[in-house]
Parts: C-alpha cells; structure tokens; sequence
C-alpha cells in the first residue's frame, strides 16, 4: 500500500489545478487519470476560450492543458496516467494501473475531480452506426482528425452542441442543421452566430424522432414539440444525413462519491445528483472533496478556480497554510469565480440572465441579431461617426465573462471595465484600425469596417476554415443570416503567427454593403 | 414502426424489457436492474442509467429528484480477475 498526503483522482482542467495549488503550498500530491494523457476534455478543444488572462482565455482548449501540465511538471507532481480508480473506502483508493496490476494508495484526503459524462438520448434507431455524442465527434476530428461523416445532424443547441458543429464544419463536413427543444438557443450566442452566418440553420422547438438506415444512419425524422416539450404530430420532416451527433448536456460523473457515502442533492440545473459540499469544496465526508464538474456542471476556466480552491482548502487542512492567509487567498478566487458565475451559464443562472432583446427574433431564438439588437449594441459604432478610416465593430451582444478585446487593444479604444461581463464599448475616435482584437475574439465578432472608398468598402474578417482563399479570387459576400448578398473581392489574407491559427481575410463589397456583408462563401462550393 | 429499441446497450435491453418491469411494479433503478440486468454491463449504467430515469417518471409520474443513482459497488468499471490478484507492493 502506498501512503501520501493528498491523491487527486481526474487530470482535467480542475484536477490538474488542484494539484498545481496543493503542491505550491508544500502538500505532496498524486494526480491519477484514467487515460494516458493529461488534460480530461481539454486535448480535444481547438476553439478558443472566453475569460480574462487570469482564466488562461484566449488560448485554445488543448493549449491550456499544455500548459498546466507543464505546470505540473514544473511542481515535481507525482502522476501515475492509465491509472483507473475503482474502488473507494474510508481514505483508501483501489487503482488499476495499465490493465496489468492493481495497487492499494492510502491518502490523507482526497480529491475527485471525476469531471462529468455525456447525456445519452434514445430514440427509433439510436444504436445504428453514425449515431454518436458530440464528444466522440470532437475527438474523432480534433484530436485523430478522422472525418466522422458528410452531412451531420447535431441535436441540441448547448456550448458542447455549437462549438462541435463548427468543429465539424472545419473539419470539411457539412452540417445540415442543429436542432434545439427548447424555445431558444441554449449556448452562448455567438457560438450560435458564427454558425448562421455562414448559413447553418438552427432549429428550435425541434428534436429528433427517428434515425432510419440499413447498416449505418440514412436519413433522419425530426419533429416539433410544442410548449410542453411533446412532439406535434404531423409536424415531421425527413432530413438526409448520414450522422447524428448528440449535445443535450452533460451530467456529473460521480459513481466514487456515491460509492464512499458522500451525500447528494439533485439539482437538475447543475446536471443531476451533485455531492453536497460547503464552501472548501468538502463532501460531507471529512477528508473528500471534490473540484470541477462533479460539483455541477460549468465550463473549464471555473472548473479550474474550482481546482484552486480545492488545492488550498487540502492546503489548509493540513496545517501548509494559515487560516488567515487561506481566508485571504480564497476570498480572491470566489471573486474570481462570482465573475466567471455573473453569466447565464452559472449556478446563479436566472438572476442574471439579460439578454437585450425579449421575444420574437434575434439572437436568442434564431442566432442572428436582429436590427434592434444591433442598434443599442455599445460595440458597433455609427456609420457616420466612421466615415474616412478603418475601425473595429465589435458584434458582442451578451455578458460573456470575456475581457480579451479590452485587454489586446493598444490605444484603449475598447472598454469593458467591471465587472467582466459588460458588454465592450468602443470609441471609433480612439480605434486606429490596427486589427489586434480581430483574432483575439474567441466568439469570432469582431470586424474591421474601411468605407473611407468613395466605390467600394473593405472589410475585414475573422476566418477560420481551409483551404484559405488567395488574394484576387472571386467570392460570394453573405449577410448575418448566410445568405448571398453580392459578389466580392478578396484582397488580403494575413495569418500571422501571433493570430494562433486565426486569419484574417479582408474583402472588397460594394459601396454601402460593410455594414450587411458578414461572411463570405468560396465559388463554387 | 415498431416502436422498441435498445435501452441498455451493454445487456442489449429494450424499451418493451423495460416498460415490462414497470408494469410489475418496478420504479427504482435498482427494480428495473434486477428484474432485466439492464445496468449491469461493462459501462455499469452509466449510460442507460439517465434513460431509464426518463422511462420510469413517464410510465409512473415519479419524480426524477426521486429517482436515485443505483448503489455503486467496486469495482466501478470492469476489471479482470487476473489483474485484479495482481498486487503490486
């Protein structure tokens, strides 16, 4: 039996952290994880993250794991890798380590940072070939770089649903539509915008019925429901697709817990049966706790304030750290999460949710600001306020916790301020059009607009899609919502290494359109 | 349309397997366990476990909050004998 001081079970975004933070104060840490990998979720996310430079945003899911495990390196951490833990009682974990042995490690607290699982949803036809969760889907493009089909079904409306379909999308697939039950789109809206603009459609109040095929996924049936979330009967529409990926959310993975006695809540809002815990992030079992999405679900950057507060609280309990100093220290950390938590993605979900448009259109129910939502949008400057120089329009309409364009730009033209979740205002005097803030938007929303031309504006665009177009060729302009609204002109392509992958495409339209014209389509495709 | 289809994918369980056991009074996870073996594969639940939540709040109007995570007993996920008896010190 091996004896140490604390052992953190799960090496995602919240486990790594908690290590990180244990160790730094001088608690000798075991991280175990089930693959032969670190990083739980991370490795697999190639879009760009929201937050602020304390929260690792900007950088790309895979690149943040990179990082911490660097970290981890760094600290001299104990990590023992296709190492599954399968057996828990009182202090003491029973681990299989690469399906040879098993070993006994006896720990002096412990840390689960299980992370969560996908939710399955059944249906007709489920278990054909081409059925999958949107986390498989992910790690098949992203991290093999296997295209999983053509034309691709994606059900549910989430992050995880929105940001695999534009995975899927750069992955040469075509997505035919993404369905949503609710009334509204459920991920953050610019996920959902970037998306539309490019044409994908997004239906809500829809789900999927049936999957029909021989040997794998033909076609699919999907149907409306109605406000009680109960099919309409003759609302059905045949789809031809040959897979479906499934994002209806995620729920905490925590079978250790349960199996050691910790007591649960259900709390469906967090994604089901959560452990109970007090504000160290303890179970109701002395010695246990927990970090991450096993707490309820939420996304990487809390889930690794999370690990902190975790890694300090064990910190404390051992006597490395002083009340006093550990009070301090997390007093700045639950500020840090309330920031992350002041968006509708929190466990304060409804108080501040505010969207700037109520019902009927817009970004909310169909993924495309509507003109209204565009006008008392503080980022996107008045046309006459522009003429005769290239500025920044900033199209953020929702409290992301996100400050990266405020932080990026070098004349301080951009202000978000606090708390993180304001929407960024620019000032088009201040803007010179440098273009830094293009790149830096993980939501892809910002543009840069020139209508100093007396016949034509330029405009220029985020772009993340191969092959890349060549400057001179031919393409189609299209509007918010992906439809063609005239031919254009490419006149640039940048792609510079600080852009991290990001280009910069910069196109000619005609006179009066770079206020319209948000996207464009190559010929021909 | 025949309307049944694979529940518990690793004991290849239906939904008829299912609404049968709750027709003869199942109404907890473990029930419905014990009467079919749906949750007793390789992923121990894990995915059929929220699926057949669904069912039995349908057919009974059980609460979901209601509706608890089966006993989970080691070892979480399958592991073989012969690892198991191999104990490194």
């Amino acid at each position: 039996m091996k004896k140490i001081e604390l052992l953190v079970i799960g090496g995602g975004p919240a486990g790594m952290q908690t290590a990180i933070e244990a160790s730094k104060y001088g608690v000798s840490v075991m991280l175990i994880d089930k693959y032969d990998k670190l990083g739980g979720q991370l490795f697999k996310q190639i879009h760009r993250f929201f937050g602020s430079k304390r929260h690792y945003a900007g950088y790309r899911g895979y690149e943040i794991s990179e990082k911490l495990a660097h970290e981890i390196e760094k600290q001299n951490i104990d990590v023992s890798l296709n190492t599954i833990a399968y057996w828990i009682y009182n202090k003491e974990i029973g681990v299989e380590i690469n399906h040879r042995y098993t070993n006994l490690i006896k720990a002096k607290k412990i840390v689960l940072a299980t992370g969560a699982y996908e939710n399955p949803l059944a249906f007709q036809g489920w278990t054909l070939p081409g059925v999958m969760s949107a986390g498989a889907a992910q790690t098949m493009v992203n991290f093999y770089r296997v295209s999983v089909g053509k034309k691709v079904l994606v059900v549910g409306s989430g992050n995880v649903g929105l940001i695999s379909a534009y995975s899927l999308l750069q992955s040469g697939a075509n997505v035919t539509a993404i369905l949503e039950a609710q009334t509204h789109i459920g991920g953050y809206h610019v996920h959902a915008y970037k998306l539309r603009r490019v044409g994908i459609p997004i239906y809500t109040s829809y789900t999927i019925k049936e999957a029909i095929g021989k040997d794998r996924v033909e076609k699919t049936i999907i149907h409306k429901l109605d406000e009680n979330l109960l099919p309409i009967p003759g609302t059905e529409k045949e789809l031809e697709v040959d897979t479906i990926c499934i994002a209806i959310g995620l729920s905490p993975l925590a079978k250790l817990a349960w199996m050691a006695g910790c007591r649960f809540k259900y709390i469906p809002s967090l994604g089901g049966y959560i452990p109970l815990h007090n504000e160290y992030m303890e179970t109701t079992l002395p010695g246990i706790y927990i970090a991450g999405d096993i707490s309820g679900i939420e996304e990487a950057s809390t889930a690794m304030e999370e690990g902190k507060l975790t890694g300090l609280s064990v910190a404390k309990s051992l006597g490395y750290i002083s009340h006093q100093e550990a009070e301090n220290e997390r007093e700045v950390i639950e500020a840090s999460l309330l920031s992350l938590r002041s968006n509708n993605f929190s466990k304060f979900k409804k108080n501040s949710l505010k969207m700037m448009s109520g019902d009927g259109s817009g970004l909310k129910i169909c993924g495309i600001p509507s003109e209204e939502e565009l006008d008392s949008c503080p980022g996107i400057p008045k046309l006459n306020k522009i003429k005769n120089k290239r500025v920044a329009i900033i199209e953020c309409f929702e409290k992301i916790p996100c400050n990266l364009c405020e932080d990026i730009c070098p004349t301080n033209a951009i202000k978000i301020g606090e708390p993180i979740t304001n929407l960024p205002y620019i000032d088009p005097e201040k803007c010179i059009g440098c273009g830094f803030c293009v790149p830096k938007c993980p939501g892809l929303v910002i543009f840069l607009l020139d209508t100093s031309h007396p016949q034509f504006d330029i405009l220029s665009l985020p772009y993340e899609f191969l092959p890349l177009p060549n400057v001179g060729d031919e393409v189609l302009a299209t509007n918010r919502s992906g439809k063609e609204v005239s031919e254009a002109k490419v006149v640039e392509v940048s792609d510079y290494p600080l852009n991290d992958g990001t280009k910069i495409i910069t196109i000619k339209v005609p006179k009066g359109l770079g206020m319209t014209v948000r996207s464009f389509l190559k010929k021909g495709v | 349309m025949n309307n049944n289809y694979i529940v518990c994918r690793c004991e290849e369980i239906t939904l008829k397997d299912i609404e049968k056991a709750i027709k003869k009074g199942a109404d907890t996870i473990q029930d419905v366990k014990k009467i079919t073996r749906a949750g007793m594969g390789p992923c121990q639940g894990t995915t059929c476990y929220k699926i057949i939540s669904k069912i039995i709040n349908q057919k009974t109007g059980k609460l979901l909050s209601e509706i608890t995570l089966d006993t989970q007993r080691p070892p979480s996920l399958p592991i073989s004998l012969k690892v198991l008896s191999c104990d490194k010190k």
